[in-house]
């Protein structure tokens, strides 16, 4: 067995799409200085600017869940043993893992940046938080495409 | 489903029963006040007509509100309980109520004392905040045993001051010392940044001596404040902060028995309230010198309790259908089941009092969706039994009920597709079974497991979503349809329903049913030469049209990312499902037997708070987003101003009624 097999092929696809923290913790950090700021006026909006911290979350999420799974196709985790991989079988979970890695940054990045406007919407008027929520949501569209293009490649690799 | 019908009121009463009126309008609640000023721009309503003036009493209510609400701060403040996250209103009856609003001067006591008592307090802690100063200000001085004030005798002059440390302190001694002669320096302390010195020299040799000290970097310490030695007065400081610190110990202690008129000073907060709010709304009105003239908008129903309210003061009054040019305050009004989704209507924005409201036809998908991106059984059914021992425990109001029960309808709904997908926190049945009981057992979903057959709810997805689209264009037709715009209908929805039902067809219908094939081609073709002959009806010149017509067909794209963004029904649903197991092959790394058991339960009540707070977010707001940007784009018309009667809005009270 060489250095560098499908197998090792697959597991940089893992590790490719978990990168996908990347994005959401420069988007959580961002949006957590500006959290930070809303608090310091008014402690009692801990509960609301956390919230919005938390949305650019997803996206860290979504990478670890295809990473996960990938792990799991190819046996890595599960105590069978991991597969043997074809260097075309492990580019393809390469591949997989590329979607929800690269625009999990970018959209984690801005989905930040959006938290941090819609926390500053949160200071000055409480009540319209749930729009800035929902304007913060509408970048994770494009992490939840990438993690289904992610899923669906993944799931339809023949072994 | 609907918008409630407004009439418009318009009332000239006598002067002296305007006080009466508004407050029984008040009390009905029934009556948006329309304001009165614009129509003195007009030349003879000026003329005839003004407004009521300012006497004083809007101020005085505006300023009660206020004090209440900085003393139920201040109770708060110093109260150990934590303030619950819901609370039931207090039962106030009526009279009560009328009574407090014309004399209250029990409960303006017992605020103003509590407003006081907090001022003593800071006061206190300003002069604890000075003693400590002052302390801290004396303490390096503390061996010096003479009395500040006393800074010289018949022929020497004394000084008190500090070096920074960084001066050679025995050099500048030996070089005051020699060269200048009787001169004594001595170190009285050291600190970190500082070396605090006292000297006694001649006076006539004066003014070397400082200059010496100057280039050395001192700076005098005068105490103009102390009286004493810096031992007395410290022991004085002490004894005072002592003495403040008790009296503040006794102030808190009575500020907190306090505690009991909470309910009072809520009471009269509400009060104040709706004091102002009646007042608020005499602003609105215009006045000769008998009458006043009101006008407002009423819900058509209520007509008959205001017609009532009116000829019994005597009133002259006439109803009228709102005209064109009217902003016509908007109602929803739904069947009960409903209601809590009007919470995600009035988010948006309410409806334009001509547009429609949809509320109770997308709340069904509302729950759909919802269920479908969460997924899980055992994440439903705690939603559920959290929001029924809410809503049985406090009597809530308002938003707050409506909130409750969406997330309760929520959670039914999610326990339905969790079941249906064989969520249960994730797989936790199977992996205890299996680390425990050695067992193949397995919660099997009821339809299929999305894990394993994604393509399936990709598809079925899709479907719901191209029936919600389709139901929103439906609503556009009708609109228009009952504009009589027959032939817009037609242009707008109907081509488009043919066009993408016989896309579907024509692509995918061939693997399921080929006979569709054919005729689902020829509705393709309909609908897209349909689509492109009458897109750009409403632009002129023939060129216009064309363009307009390619650029309507162009819309396809439009349509296309609309379906599949329901895709995150699939995605959203697949994370919460794999996330769950993730948590739960990790519960399960340590095996059985009682420490991987108490292991499993730490990792599963952690990972599964974790996993259903980020995903129960994520679906709230997606099934928003879904019925905002897919649904509502196709005929939503928004803008409506909300219906805000002058009524008796309280946070605190309910006012019951028993007369």
């Amino acid at each position: 067995m060489s250095l560098f097999d499908g197998n090792t092929l697959a597991l940089l696809g893992a590790a490719v799409a978990a990168s996908a923290g990347i994005g959401s913790a420069i988007g959580v950090g961002l949006a957590g200085q500006a959290a930070a700021g809303v608090v310091a006026e008014d402690p009692k909006k801990f509960g609301k600017t956390l919230i919005l911290q938390a949305l650019p979350g997803t996206q860290g999420i979504y990478g670890f869940v295809i990473a996960f799974l990938i792990m799991l196709k190819i046996g890595l985790i599960g105590g069978g043993g991991m597969v043997e991989l074809t260097m075309a079988q492990g580019a393809y979970f390469f591949i997989a893992g590329l979607p929800i890695g690269i625009v999990g940054i970018g959209s984690g990045i801005w989905q930040g940046r959006a938290a941090v406007a819609a926390l500053q919407l949160t200071a000055k008027r409480p009540e319209q938080m749930i729009k800035g929520i929902i304007y913060t949501a509408m970048v994770e569209t494009y992490a939840i495409l990438a993690l289904l293009a992610s899923a669906l490649i993944w799931l339809f690799i023949k072994l | 489903m609907s918008i409630i019908k407004m009439q418009k009121l318009a009332v000239i009463g006598l002067d002296t029963l305007k006080d009466k009126v508004i407050k029984e309008l008040r009390r009905e609640g029934v009556v948006e006040l329309i304001d009165q000023s614009v129509k003195l721009k007009d030349e003879l309503w000026a003329e005839n007509t003004k407004k009521y003036g300012e006497d004083g009493k809007e101020t005085f209510y505006d300023n009660w509100f206020s004090k209440g609400n900085q003393a139920l701060e201040i109770l708060e403040k110093y109260s150990r309980k934590k303030q619950p996250l819901f609370e039931s209103k207090l039962k106030v009856n009526r009279s009560l109520i009328e009574e407090l609003l014309l004399d209250g001067e029990s409960f303006r006591d017992k605020i103003s004392k509590l407003l006081d008592l907090n001022e003593q307090v800071l006061g206190l802690k300003d002069r604890i905040n000075k003693i400590q100063q002052d302390k801290l200000y004396l303490k390096p001085w503390e061996s010096y045993k003479n009395d500040l004030q006393v800074r010289s005798t018949n022929t020497t002059d004394w000084l008190l001051g500090t070096l920074p440390v960084e001066t050679d302190f025995e050099k500048l001694k030996r070089n005051l010392e020699k060269e200048l002669g009787l001169v004594e320096l001595r170190q009285i302390s050291l600190d970190k940044e500082m070396r605090y010195i006292g000297m006694v020299f001649t006076r006539d040799i004066g003014d070397k001596v400082l200059i010496v000290l100057k280039e050395a970097g001192f700076s005098e310490n005068l105490f103009p404040n102390f009286i004493g030695s810096p031992e007395e007065n410290l022991l004085n400081l002490q004894r005072e902060e002592g003495e403040a610190e008790e009296k503040l110990g006794l102030l808190i202690k009575e500020i907190e028995t306090f505690k009991q008129y909470e309910k009072d000073i809520k009471i009269y907060i509400d009060i104040m309230s709706i004091g102002f709010a009646e007042e608020r709304g005499k602003d609105k009105l215009l006045k000769t010198d008998r009458t006043f003239f009101l006008e407002g908008w009423l819900p058509e129903r209520c007509r008959h309790i205001v017609e009532k309210v009116l000829r019994e003061n005597n009133c002259y009054f006439a109803f009228s259908e709102p005209e064109e040019s009217d902003t016509v305050p908007v109602i929803i009004e739904q069947n009960p089941a409903f209601t809590p989704f009007e919470m995600i209507t009035e988010m948006y924005s309410l409806p334009d009092y001509r547009g429609f409201d949809p509320t109770s036809i997308f709340a069904v998908f509302y729950a759909m969706f919802f269920g479908i991106m969460l997924s899980d059984a055992g994440y439903g059914l705690i939603m559920m039994i959290a929001t029924f021992i809410v809503l049985r425990k406090y009597d809530l109001e308002g938003s707050a009920e409506k909130m409750m029960k969406l997330f309760f309808y929520c959670g039914l709904s999610t326990t339905f597709w969790g079941a249906l997908f064989g969520g249960w926190f994730g797989d936790i049945f199977q992996v205890v079974a299996k680390n425990f009981f050695h067992s193949d057992l397995a919660l099997e979903p009821i339809w299929f497991n999305p894990i394993n057959d994604p393509m399936k709810l990709l598809i079925f997805s899709l479907a719901v979503g191209t029936l919600h689209i389709f139901i929103g264009m439906g609503i556009k037709a009708y609109m228009e349809i009952r504009q009589g715009k027959w032939f817009d209908a037609i242009c707008d929805v109907g081509f488009w329903y043919l066009l993408i039902i016989g896309l579907i067809g024509w692509i995918a219908g061939g693997n399921v049913l080929p006979v569709v094939q054919e005729p689902c081609k020829w509705m393709t073709i309909v609908g897209t030469l349909g689509i492109l002959f009458t897109g750009g009806r409403s632009s002129k010149g023939i060129l216009g049209k064309l363009v307009g017509g390619l650029g309507a067909l162009y819309n396809i794209t439009g349509y296309l990312s609309d379906i599949l963004s329901y895709s995150r029904l699939l995605a959203l649903g697949l994370a919460t499902g794999v996330i769950a197991q993730v948590v739960n092959t990790m519960g399960g790394l340590f095996g059985g037997g009682i420490i991987g058991g108490i292991l499993l339960l730490i990792v599963f009540l952690f990972g599964h708070t974790l996993n259903f707070a980020i995903n129960a977010l994520g679906s709230y707001v997606h099934s928003c987003r879904l019925q905002y940007i897919e649904f509502f784009g196709k005929f939503y018309e928004d803008g409506g101003d909300a219906f805000e009667p002058l009524r008796e809005n309280t946070k605190y009270i309910k006012i019951i009624d028993n007369e």
